[in-house]
């Protein structure tokens, strides 16, 4: 792994807050939210399949996401999902606690010219 | 496109998902697997590398698995948990009924006991509920009321305080109030009528009907089956008479003969049958009605104002209070008053106004107040058998520690044995609540044929769904509460902590646990005590109703009415003394005689009276008149004490005179001879100047309890404005075999009219005698089942007591100890028990006998003799419960006690 790769630990603390974000402003399905955290981060964040749903199940699981099947004719179906209230509060708290912990992380190691 | 799906599956395969889950995970990855690869194929890869990229989304077997089942078992817990506690319950609901089965009759002692006490509470509840609390069987009943006239000063039921005491009104004021008063949608006279029968083998009969107003049937979501209901001609009072019948008139009278609609009958037309279940409000005539008619206004019998003869019922405009209403028609009614002066004004100048109640709380009245007494007995047997189930539960507990401790030792902990204990309680609770309902339909079914006639809507006493639920609640509550403490100590750490082989270590749990015990058993005991005082109270005065001396002999006294109204020529001394004369060819009289009005009866004739040189001022009630024949003081046994009866010389051209009771002359001759004094008298026909001519003692009038007014006898023969006598016979023979031929005399006098009310004078008494006996009764038997209870409670307390100690008292026995002195050593145990709790239970009595003073007669609330005997009798149960347990504490078999 190149050292500007994020490590397992830091994804998967990570995780809910990068779903969380992405479902805020509309309903995604699954392969969606994959590509759009690889699109964005530029290839240094990505998720398979098999990590990627578990997570949203329990994220569903926890009432912080919905999700609903949705049928196109002539195609298959696919799961929707959207941000709940709950989710709301749950991401502000997440990214103004990201935020905070970063901006402690940099102080403290003093490199924050990346 | 490839498939997916045999992969995905393989990989579910391990988690042991159920199959809609399979298939929805399989779709969701399938999809992904499906973008996958066509965006490989779109950014140029060849399809095999685009597959294999998309395959690797998957993961190997062990990542999936760990990744999902992290997910899985994340949803599980939540379900595990309920999953988990739901068996949980179930194997110990299995448990308690195996342990419980085990000692079947300490099983079934708890249960009948907690049956016992639900079974008075939900027979009280359930007539409460029905009577008072239940709204009534009408649309938007809450907002249905009476309004009357009442008098400002007295405005208000002394036996039930927020309600009004309202009066009829007449028509005439009925549609005045619906004019003028806002505060209601719709105001409806409703006039109660009797209708004349004729003869159809039977005699004629006169049967219950009801004239009502227009709107009434909607106003009461009424509707007739079949036929049609009214329709505004016919409250014209030119259009021909209609009526509807009642549906149990329709199958009773019509055999439910479809051609009864149509029929003429006592000169009207029958247009439609009621709907079944519909009656008339208990607040508006308490019988049921067969007969209704239309009301109408511009018939001449309502054109007085001071014929006030009409109920009116209305409902309230929406989101207007009580007391709103009540304002806006005491307003109207200031104005009417002033319009017509003369006819709202009593005698002594206080002006009528008018009022409003809730028809619910017009129809419950005074029903209300003694029921919830009645309830609150129920409760206090209900709490005697909660405890002694507690106590019970205690001993159980005691004698299972053994098996506790080992179950604790295997390492259960606190909480599941708790919850295996609670099952149990719950579970003979919810036994105890079974047996309860059950015998509480029989108690329902028994409160209705004994009950007191003055209690309203005694038919819509029923155990239906919400008496059920309230019931079951209650129980499974008890069943918690009860097993509760008897659970912990049995539990706790002091209990299971046992050194086997010895009971040496446990004086410290057992001395606290009998302490506990004794405390329960003494509840008991208090609580037995103040219903036995109660029921004791409510029997004296039953006893003091029935012997009390009601100035006359009822033996073989029988009585009956006839409706008869006196018109034109025939002055009503004739006519009293045709039917007298009929009535006297019957063979075996040895009187006969007519009254106005007799005992038993309500008295309806309340003349003024005025004596000179007596101290003014209204008596409450005011007096009773009475009209009688010559014959009728002999006839009835009553005792002239000073001057003379009625001869045939007091007739219309002599003197008039006048005899009065006793009371009379309390209050008016406190110090001087009445006879010879003269009155005034206000009758109907203006007033009179009477001469006293004689006094007699007090004769009952309607009941015991409500003890004798000031009265007044006339000669009927100078009381010429009568209606039909009550003709009282005193026979040599049974009353009941006069029956027939009196029943003839009456037709040869006039065949067109019935015969009311005949029966003998025992029978009324009797009658009279219902609700003050149902009350001793119903509380008797609460104080002999809470007696019961409680003597089984402290026997059960002491017989494990002794049992207990049985090394103990070998060792005295061994000893040297004289088995008296063991014997008398229990006694004592259970006498101190007892009389703490007597004495707690008399100082309980005291402060809430009050509550029953209503319905005591001759003996207050705080009767000494009364709480005397009541303690004696608990004294004497207590030792007879304890007796047992001492007598086997004295018969200790040493040998035995010793080598266990």
């Amino acid at each position: 792994m190149s050292p500007t790769q994020p490590t397992r630990e830091l994804k998967k603390g990570s995780a809910e807050l990068l779903i969380l974000s992405l479902v805020d402003d509309q309903a995604r399905h699954g392969y969606d939210i994959a590509r759009l955290i690889e699109a964005r981060s530029g290839g240094d964040l990505t998720f398979h399949a098999a990590s990627l749903y578990p997570l949203l199940y329990r994220l569903e699981a926890r009432r912080w996401i919905d999700g609903r099947w949705s049928v196109k004719p002539g195609q298959r179906r696919r799961r929707l999902y959207r941000i709940t209230a709950a989710g709301r509060k749950v991401l502000a708290e997440r990214r103004s606690g990201w935020a905070a912990f970063v901006r402690a992380i940099n102080r403290v190691t003093g490199g924050g010219r990346a | 496109m490839p498939d997916w799906r045999p992969e995905i599956r393989r990989r579910l395969a391990s988690l042991e998902l159920p199959p809609s889950r399979v298939a929805d995970l399989t779709d969701e990855l399938a999809a992904h697997l499906d973008d996958r690869y066509r965006d490989r194929l779109a950014s140029g890869e060849a399809p095999d590398a685009a597959e294999r990229a998309a395959l690797v989304e998957l993961r190997d077997h062990e990542v999936f698995e760990r990744e999902y089942r992290w997910a899985i078992d994340d949803e599980r817990r939540g379900l595990t948990r309920i999953v988990s506690v739901v068996s949980g319950l179930t194997a110990d609901l299995r448990h308690a009924v195996r342990a419980l089965a085990r000692r079947p009759a300490q099983t079934l002692l708890v249960v009948l006991t907690l049956g016992a006490g639900m079974a008075a509470a939900t027979t009280v509840y359930a007539v409460v509920d029905g009577v008072v609390l239940r709204p009534l069987p009408y649309p938007e009943a809450d907002r249905l009321v009476m309004v009357g006239l009442i008098y400002p000063e007295q405005a208000w039921r002394a036996d039930a305080p927020d309600v009004q005491a309202l009066y009829g009104a007449s028509a005439a004021d009925a549609f005045d109030w619906q004019a003028q008063a806002r505060a209601f949608e719709d105001l409806v006279p409703v006039e109660q009528r009797t209708l004349l029968l004729p003869d159809r083998g039977h005699g004629p009969e006169l049967v219950d009907s009801a004239s009502v107003g227009e709107g009434f049937l909607e106003l009461f979501g009424a509707t007739p089956i079949f036929g049609r209901s009214f329709v505004p001609i016919d409250f014209d009072v030119a259009s021909d008479p209609v009526m509807l019948i009642s549906h149990a008139t329709w199958m009773h009278r019509y055999g439910g003969a479809l051609d009864a609609v149509g029929r003429q009958e006592a000169g009207r037309t029958i247009i439609g049958v009621l709907e079944p279940g519909f009656r008339m409000p208990d607040a508006v005539v308490s019988r049921p009605v067969e007969f209704w008619g239309p009301l109408r206004p511009e018939d001449a019998r309502y054109e007085p104002r001071g014929r006030r003869s009409v109920a009116v019922v209305g409902r309230l405009r929406e989101g207007v209070t009580l007391d709103a209403a009540r304002d806006d028609i005491a307003g109207v009614q200031v104005r009417i008053a002033e319009a017509f002066p003369g006819d709202y004004t009593t005698p002594d100048g206080r002006r009528l106004s008018a009022g409003v109640n809730r028809l619910q709380a017009q129809t419950v009245g005074a029903a209300a107040r003694p029921l919830y007494i009645f309830l609150g007995a129920a409760l206090l047997l209900f709490g005697i058998a909660c405890v002694n189930a507690i106590n019970l539960l205690l001993l159980r507990g005691l004698d299972r520690r053994g098996e506790l401790a080992v179950r604790r030792a295997l390492g259960a902990d606190r909480i599941r044995l708790l919850r295996g204990l609670l099952v149990e309680s719950v579970s003979l609770a919810a036994g105890g609540g079974v047996v309860g309902t059950l015998l509480a339909y029989g108690g329902v079914e028994l409160f209705r044929w004994l009950g007191p006639t003055s209690v309203p809507r005694l038919g819509e006493v029923a155990i239906d769904g919400r008496v059920l639920l309230a019931s079951a609640v209650v129980s499974m509550g008890a069943g918690v509460l009860v097993g509760l403490v008897p659970a912990m100590r049995a539990t706790g750490r002091a209990a299971t902590s046992v050194s086997f082989g010895g009971e040496a270590g446990f004086t410290g749990a057992a001395a606290s646990g009998n302490r506990l015990r004794s405390t329960l058993v003494g509840v008991q005991v208090a609580l037995a005590t103040v219903l036995a005082v109660g029921a004791g109270l409510l029997f004296a005065s039953f006893v003091r109703i029935q012997s009390r001396d009601v100035g006359f002999d009822p033996e073989r006294l029988s009585a009956f009415t006839m409706p008869v109204k006196v018109e034109g020529r025939v002055s009503s001394e004739q006519v009293w003394d045709a039917l007298l004369a009929e009535v006297r060819r019957v063979p075996g009289l040895d009187a006969v005689a007519g009254a106005s009005d007799v005992p038993y009866y309500a008295t309806t004739w309340r003349p003024g009276v005025g004596v000179e040189g007596a101290e003014p001022g209204p008596i409450l009630g005011g007096y009773a008149g009475f009209v009688v024949t010559p014959a009728y003081f002999n006839a009835i046994g009553a005792r002239i004490v000073d001057g003379r009866g009625f001869s045939t010389a007091d007739r219309a051209e002599t003197q008039p005179v006048a005899i009065v009771n006793a009371t009379f002359v309390r209050r008016f001759f406190p110090h001087r001879r009445p006879v010879g004094a003269p009155i005034e008298l206000e009758t109907g026909e203006g007033r009179t100047d009477a001469v006293i001519i004689g006094v007699v003692a007090d004769i009952v009038e309607r009941r015991v309890e409500d003890g004798v007014r000031p009265a007044v006898y006339l000669p009927h023969t100078q009381q010429p404005w009568l209606i039909g006598p009550t003709v009282v016979v005193r026979s040599a023979r049974e009353p009941a075999t006069l029956f027939p031929e009196l029943r003839q005399a009456a037709a040869r006098f006039d065949a067109r009219l019935p015969v009311l009310d005949l029966s003998s004078f025992d029978d009324r008494a009797d009658r009279r005698l219902v609700e003050p006996r149902f009350r001793a009764v119903l509380f008797g038997a609460f104080a002999a089942v809470s007696l019961t209870l409680a003597a089984v409670g402290l026997y059960s307390s002491l017989a494990h007591s002794v049992g207990r100690r049985r090394k103990e008292l070998g060792i005295r026995m061994a000893l040297g100890a004289d088995p008296r002195r063991l014997f008398g050593m229990v006694l004592r145990q259970g006498a101190t028990v007892s009389s703490l709790g007597l004495v707690a239970g008399l100082a309980g009595a005291f402060a809430l006998t009050r509550l029953l003073e209503a319905f005591l007669y001759g003996v207050t609330a705080a009767d000494p003799i009364t709480f005397g005997v009541s303690a004696v009798v608990l004294l004497a149960v207590s030792l007879l419960a304890a007796a047992t347990p001492a007598r086997r504490a004295g018969r200790t078999d040493v040998a035995h006690s010793l080598r266990n």
